[in-house]
């Protein structure tokens, strides 16, 4: 089984009233890194997961979910 | 990411003056442009380059299969000419093939097994292919037991770098320096691939394993030591 890492870095940017590039901004990324967080298709580091914890006023679990993959 | 603005800042500054030179002094100086081709990705993986984890990642992986390509042309050229001409090819391209083997493996295992592991299996591996080419080469006479005579020393040396890195160390430069010294004279009468390919597998390894195990004999032990 492996596990696939989830995320709802949108969900909480669109609660903190933030676009992609302020994000990106605060963040110290580029707003296509912000983009590919978003769509799953990049996975960031711990600290780049703990920045975005505190930009968004949420802890890395609230932001992050590693969830069974049954397929694997 | 304002980083890229002096990278391409320096980038056009360089194709101006190699078109410069093109124009001024010969065409063929617009060769010179390949330059950008390694300095662009040096340059950005600076750190002042501003790049962030995901940009640094992808240039990685770029590096990685362009590393790939470029191995599969050089083993394609090298297995081409010595299986269907029956020859051997440009001794430069055998440099092609042997900088990728050292490198990398010398990258992986000095940053990710550490200096000490990185000397003791390279000092290994020089002695075992030395030994196993002596004897491969020249059998049991006596040639080849005095062949043999080199891989023991390195295997020696490399053994008393276990307990005593910074002894086995220096022998393992030593043996280094010696062989630089004794190709040195050679060098001069053979074309330049040949002679950094000599360069690249007899004395280069021996000193990196040296310096590899003073480097460790100077250093703290890690704590799974």
């Amino acid at each position: 089984m492996r596990h696939a890492l989830t995320n709802r870095i949108r969900r909480h940017r669109a609660l903190a009233g933030l676009t992609q590039a302020e994000l990106a901004r605060r963040v110290g990324v580029s707003r296509q890194t912000v983009v590919a967080m978003e769509k799953g298709s990049y996975n960031p580091s711990v600290t780049l997961a703990l920045r975005l914890a505190r930009e968004l006023g949420a802890t890395v679990e609230e932001l992050f979910t590693l969830e069974a993959d049954h397929d694997g | 990411m304002t980083g890229r603005k002096p990278i391409l800042a320096i980038a056009a500054g360089w194709t101006l003056v190699v078109l410069a030179l093109g124009a001024l002094w010969r065409v063929e100086a617009l060769s010179l442009l390949l330059l950008l081709g390694l300095v662009i990705p040096a340059l950005a993986s600076l750190p002042g380059a501003n790049r962030d984890e995901r940009e640094r990642a992808l240039d990685r992986e770029a590096s990685h299969l362009a590393l790939g390509a470029v191995y599969l042309l050089a083993v394609g050229v090298v297995i081409h000419a010595l299986l269907v001409r029956g020859t051997h090819p440009d001794p430069r391209w055998y440099l092609v093939l042997a900088l990728p083997l050292l490198v990398r493996p010398l990258v992986t295992v000095g940053r990710g097994r550490g200096p000490r592991i990185l000397g003791l299996g390279l000092g290994t591996a020089i002695g075992i292919l030395w030994l196993a080419f002596a004897l491969l080469g020249h059998g049991l006479g006596t040639a080849g037991l005095i062949e043999s005579a080199v891989g023991g020393a390195i295997l020696l040396a490399t053994a008393l770098g276990r307990g005593w890195p910074r002894a086995g160390g220096v022998l393992l430069v030593a043996l280094g320096v010696l062989f630089a010294v004794m190709l040195g004279a050679r060098l001069a009468h053979v074309p330049g691939a040949t002679a950094a390919l000599m360069v690249l597998l007899l004395p280069l390894p021996l000193l990196v394993a040296g310096g590899a195990l003073l480097v460790s004999g100077t250093g703290e032990p890690s704590p799974e030591e």
